[in-house]
C-alpha cells in the first residue's frame, strides 16, 4: 500500500489516467487497445505500480470515450455508443459541460458503487473458491464460456465460433495430461505455446492498423461545438441530478455490476444492457430529461462493470472483460496466482488496487473529466491516421519484449490478420481471448477429475458445489437465449 | 455481401475442423484406451464443424444481396504491404538493428495509409524516438 501512495505510485497514477483520457477521447481507440499497447510498459513495472495504471487507464478511458459523442456525435469507445444520441442532444440543448458532466459525475458514480461490491464480493467469493476442487473449477471455466457466449451482444454463434478459436490456440504447446506436444508444426517456439499478451496486441492493436490499410478510412467529422462553460455546469448541477434519480444510478450500477461479472462482457456490455433497460422503461410521450437518465443510467453501468469484471479475476483466475484478461497475463508473467490464495498471500497488492479503483473514481474520473472536456475540440482532432504508425510502432515492440522474441512478431502478425478476417466477418474478437484463458483452466481440470474418477462422468455432478455450478451454467444459457433477442431490438 | 463473407467463413470453418481432427490424430492416448492429448482438439474441431456448417445453412437461407459499403475503395494491395513490412520487421532487425527497421516499418505503414512524405518521416522518427527513450533508457530493456 506504501508504496501506491509513494511518488512513483502516484505518478503512475496520474499518468495513467492521462493517458487513458487521451485514448478514450480519440476516436477509434478504445479502453482495451490503450491497455494492450501499456502491457509491454506494464512487464517492466513492479505489479504494484503497474496494476493501478492499468485501473486508472480503464477506468479514466471508458469515460472519456463520451467525449467525442457529446461535442461532434463521435463515441471514442464502444461504450459511449449505447447513448452517443442522448448525450450528443444533451450537449447540444444544455451544453456540453453539463452533457459530460452528467458523464463523468455517473461514471464516478457507478465506479464506486462497482468497487465497494468488488472489495465485498471477491473476498466472499475467494473464501468460497477454497472448496473448490478440480470439478468445480471445470464447470466455473464451463461457465464463463457458456457466459461469454451470450455476453457479446452479436450472434451467439459467431461469439460461439470465436470461443473456439481462442480455445483451439489454447492447445498449441504441450499438453497438460501427457506433457506430448500438440500444434507445433516444428517449431520450438511454439512448444511453450502462445503467449495470449502477444496474441492480444496482434488482436486488438495490429488488426486495428489492418483495418485502416483495408479500408482506407479518412474519417470527416462535423465541426465541433465550441466547449466552453463552468464548473458548476460539470460538477454541481450532474451531482443534484445523480442525487435527483439516485435509484436509477444505484440500478443501472448493480446491473452493471452483474454484466461485469460475466466473463467477457465487460464495460461495453454493461452501457449498452442500463440504456436498453432504461429505453425500454420509458412509456408513451418523451419525458423531460428522458436523455439525462439514459445518460446517467449508461455511464454508471460502465464504470461499475469496469470495477466488477476483477471479481471473477482477483478471486477466480477467470477474465471478467479484455482489460482482466491482459490484467491476468500481467499477473502470471510476474508470477502471481489470481485467486483464493492472492487473498492469503498478497493482501497489500489488493487493497492497492481497491484503493486505486477509489482514487480513479473520486479524483481522477472528475479532474482528468473536466480537463479533457476543455481539451476536447483539440482531442478529437487529432489525426488518427498519424496514430496508426505509433500503433504499429508499439506493438512491433510490445510484442518483442515480452519474452524477446523475434518470433512473437510473428505470432503478433499472424493474431492481427485473423483478428482483421474475424472483424470483417462479423466475429467478436474478446471471446477469442477468454477462450485463449480459460482453455487451459477446463482442459486440465477435467482431465485431472476424469483420471481421479476413473473416468467416472458421473462424478462431475456429484459434489452439491459442481451441481450448483452447473445449474448455473444451463441457467445462463437459458437466460440468454431468452432475452438475447429483446436486447438486441432495443440495441438496434 | 455480408452472405458471401458468411459462406467463405463457414468454408473455413468447415476446413478448420476437418484439419483440427486429421492432426490430432496422430496423437497419443491414455492407458486403457481413455482419450488423452487428442480429446480437446477433437471437441474443438466438432464445435468447428458444427459452426461453420450452421452459419453456412444460415447463409444460404438468407441469400439475399447486401451490399457493404465502404467509406472509400478498400485496398488489398495496402492491406498486404502492411502486413508484409511488419512481417519483415524479425528479419531486418538483427541486420541493420532495432533502430532503422522499426523507424523504416513505421515510415512503410505510414506512406501506406497516405501520410504526406515528411509528415510520415517526423513520425516515424518520433515514433523511434518516444520508444527508445521509453524502453531502452527509462525501462532498461533491450531492443
Amino acid at each position: 500500500m506504501s508504496v501506491l501512495l509513494s511518488w512513483e505510485g502516484i505518478l503512475a497514477l496520474l499518468l495513467g489516467g492521462f493517458y487513458g483520457a487521451v485514448f478514450g477521447a480519440i476516436p477509434g481507440l478504445t479502453a482495451t487497445l490503450a491497455v494492450a499497447l501499456f502491457i509491454p510498459v506494464a512487464f517492466f513495472l513492479d505489479p504494484i505500480i503497474a496494476l493501478p495504471a492499468i485501473i486508472a487507464i480503464s477506468s479514466v478511458a471508458i469515460y472519456a470515450g463520451d467525449v467525442g459523442s457529446a461535442v461532434a456525435r463521435i463515441p471514442g469507445t464502444p461504450a459511449s455508443a449505447a447513448y452517443l444520441s442522448e448525450l450528443h442532444r444533451v450537449a447540444r440543448k444544455k451544453g456540453p459541460f453539463y452533457g459530460l458532466g452528467i458523464s463523468a459525475m455517473g461514471s464516478a458514480v457507478g465506479g464506486i458503487i462497482g468497487t465497494v461490491l468488488l472489495i465485498f464480493s471477491a473476498t466472499t467469493i475467494a473464501s468460497l473458491a477454497r472448496q473448490f476442487s478440480s470439478f468445480e473449477y471445470f464447470w466455473i471455466a464451463v461457465l464463463g464460456l457458456a457466459a461469454g457466449i451470450f455476453a457479446s451482444g452479436g450472434a451467439p454463434i459467431k461469439a460461439f465460433v470465436s470461443l473456439l478459436l481462442g480455445l483451439l490456440l489454447s492447445t498449441v504447446g504441450i499438453d497438460p495430461t501427457l506433457g506430448h506436444p500438440r500444434f507445433h508444426f516444428g517449431s520450438p517456439d511454439l512448444l511453450g505455446g502462445l503467449n495470449y499478451i502477444v496474441a492480444m496486441i496482434g488482436l486488438f492493436g495490429f488488426s486495428e492498423v489492418l483495418e485502416h490499410l483495408f479500408n482506407n478510412k479518412e474519417e470527416k467529422y462535423e465541426a465541433p461545438q465550441k466547449v466552453e462553460g463552468a464548473a458548476g455546469q460539470f460538477y454541481f448541477q450532474p451531482l443534484l441530478l445523480i442525487v435527483r434519480e439516485k435509484w436509477l444510478v444505484i440500478r443501472s450500477s448493480i446491473l452493471g455490476v452483474f454484466v461485469g461479472f460475466l466473463p467477457g462482457a465487460g464495460a461495453d456490455i454493461g452501457a449498452w444492457v442500463s440504456t436498453s433497460f432504461q429505453q425500454m422503461r420509458k412509456k408513451g410521450e418523451e419525458e423531460e430529461g428522458e436523455d439525462d437518465r439514459i445518460i446517467l443510467a449508461g455511464t454508471s453501468s460502465n464504470n461499475s462493470a469496469v470495477a466488477s469484471a476483477w471479481i471473477p479475476a482477483l478471486s477466480l483466475g477467470l477474465p471478467g472483460d479484455t482489460v482482466t484478461a491482459i490484467v491476468l497475463g500481467v499477473f502470471l508473467m510476474k508470477g502471481i496466482t489470481p485467486g483464493p490464495l492472492l487473498f492469503e498471500q498478497q493482501p497489500d497488492l489488493l487493497w492497492s488496487l481497491y484503493l486505486t479503483f477509489l482514487l480513479a473514481n473520486l479524483v481522477l474520473l472528475p479532474f482528468y473529466g473536466f480537463l479533457t472536456a476543455r481539451m476536447a475540440a483539440f482531442l478529437i482532432k487529432v489525426p488518427f491516421k498519424l496514430l496508426l504508425s505509433f500503433i504499429t510502432g508499439l506493438c512491433i515492440v510490445g510484442a518483442f519484449a515480452i519474452n524477446n522474441s523475434v518470433f512473437d512478431v510473428w505470432i503478433m502478425v499472424g493474431m492481427g490478420v485473423m483478428a482483421f478476417l474475424l472483424r470483417r466477418g462479423g466475429f467478436p474478437l474478446a471471446q477469442v481471448v477468454l477462450g485463449m484463458v480459460l482453455g487451459p483452466i477446463m482442459e486440465q481440470n477435467f482431465m485431472v477429475s476424469a483420471i481421479k474418477s476413473k473416468w467416472d462422468l458421473m462424478s462431475f455432478f456429484e459434489r452439491p458445489l459442481a451441481l450448483g455450478l452447473m445449474v448455473a451454467t444451463i441457467l445462463i444459457i437459458f437466460l440468454g437465449m431468452r432475452y438475447r433477442k429483446g436486447f438486441q431490438s432495443a440495441k438496434s | 455481401m455480408k452472405n458471401t463473407s458468411d459462406s467463405i467463413s463457414a468454408l473455413i470453418l468447415c476446413l478448420l475442423g476437418i484439419g483440427i481432427w486429421w492432426l490430432s490424430g496422430s496423437f497419443p492416448s491414455l492407458e486403457e484406451g481413455y482419450p488423452g492429448p487428442s480429446l480437446f482438439p477433437r471437441l474443438i474441431a466438432i464445435g468447428l464443424l458444427l459452426g461453420g456448417a450452421w452459419i453456412g445453412v444460415k447463409s444460404l437461407r438468407e441469400a439475399k444481396e447486401i451490399r457493404l459499403e465502404f467509406k472509400e475503395k478498400p485496398s488489398l494491395l495496402k492491406l498486404g504491404g502492411g502486413v508484409i513490412l511488419v512481417a519483415a520487421y524479425p528479419i531486418l532487425q538483427p541486420l541493420i538493428g532495432f533502430m532503422l527497421t522499426l523507424g523504416l516499418v513505421c515510415l512503410g505503414v505510414a506512406l501506406l495509409l497516405g501520410i504526406k512524405p515528411w509528415i510520415a518521416i517526423v513520425s516515424a522518427l518520433g515514433t523511434v524516438a518516444f520508444i527508445f527513450v521509453t524502453f531502452e533508457m527509462l525501462l532498461g530493456v533491450s531492443l
